[in-house]
């Protein structure tokens, strides 16, 4: 392990160097593979990422709330994908995380806007529906770019 | 009563963390599954707990720090994925948080403070 595919070393994102169908399907055996200790790891992070954030809350809220949008599960997340998967599939792992990083972005700016005006659960429901928006429309805009770059015709040689 | 709400929190986060993990891993292709490992679970959870704990007015001052918070993950995501490239997922992750640590406090400090 630890060696990455050539196909996607030199190119800016290795997810372009993927011949998978970009549709998203479900995918049984990914559970299958998974092991009960690589949930409780996920557990402990989330659950101490939560205290952490819930503790320096209850002194300094607004800096707190930094700490609602750690990156505390990533870490363990890309660590069993790479035991898993080998290090291209991390990688590939972490750039759709960017993508989901955009939607929680929005999910704050929802989150911290809406929350006044439309009460506390319509905007935590809007908030998390911008979350999934914004990601599935990220997903889909760079798979649609993905594809024309794979496909487009090569144009005439100079000269 | 403050403890027992940092206790749910904690309960409540790690039980969503756990649940957006399972849906990323039943998912196929990575770059989707990769999606649901930024998934809004502690913020979901803690968020909420806070407006059923002390009201909504404390939420929102939450929520506004997450923004700030919501910058570096975006930042650490692009750091994550050229180190973990460069030098595989344990030391490339743990490096990227630096990555969250400067542009979060960046836009807290600038912005909210």
């Amino acid at each position: 392990m630890g060696r990455m595919d050539s196909a996607v070393d030199g190119r800016v994102l290795a997810v372009h160097a993927v011949s998978e169908s970009p549709v998203p399907k479900l995918n049984p055996q990914g559970l299958k593979d998974k092991k009960p200790k690589d949930y409780l790891l996920r557990f402990v992070f989330g659950a101490s990422i939560s205290a952490g954030a819930a503790l320096i809350g209850l002194k300094f809220p607004l800096f707190g709330g930094m700490f609602l949008a750690f990156p505390a599960i990533l870490p363990a997340s890309l660590t069993l994908v790479e035991r898993d998967g080998g290090r291209k599939e991390a990688v590939i792992d972490a750039e759709g995380a960017i993508i989901g990083a955009l939607g929680l972005f929005a999910f704050a700016l929802v989150a911290a806007f809406g929350i006044q005006p439309l009460g506390a659960v319509p905007a935590l429901v809007a908030a998390a529906i911008a979350w999934l928006l914004v990601s599935i429309g990220t997903y889909s805009g760079v798979m649609v770019w993905r594809t024309a770059t794979k496909t487009a015709p090569k144009g005439p040689a100079p000269g | 009563m403050q403890l027992i709400a940092v206790a749910l929190k904690a309960l409540a986060g790690g039980t969503l963390v756990v649940a957006f993990s399972a849906l990323s891993d039943l998912l196929k292709p990575k770059a989707f599954a990769g999606v649901f490992a930024a998934a809004p679970s502690v913020a979901l959870t803690s968020l909420f707990l806070t407006v059923l704990t002390t009201g909504p007015a404390k939420a929102t001052v939450s929520s506004r720090g997450m923004i700030a918070g919501a910058t570096g993950m975006i930042a650490y995501c692009v750091a994550a994925s050229f180190l973990v490239k460069r030098f595989g997922a344990v030391p490339g992750s743990v490096m990227a948080w630096g990555a969250w640590i400067v542009p979060s406090m960046a836009v807290y400090w600038l912005f909210m403070r």
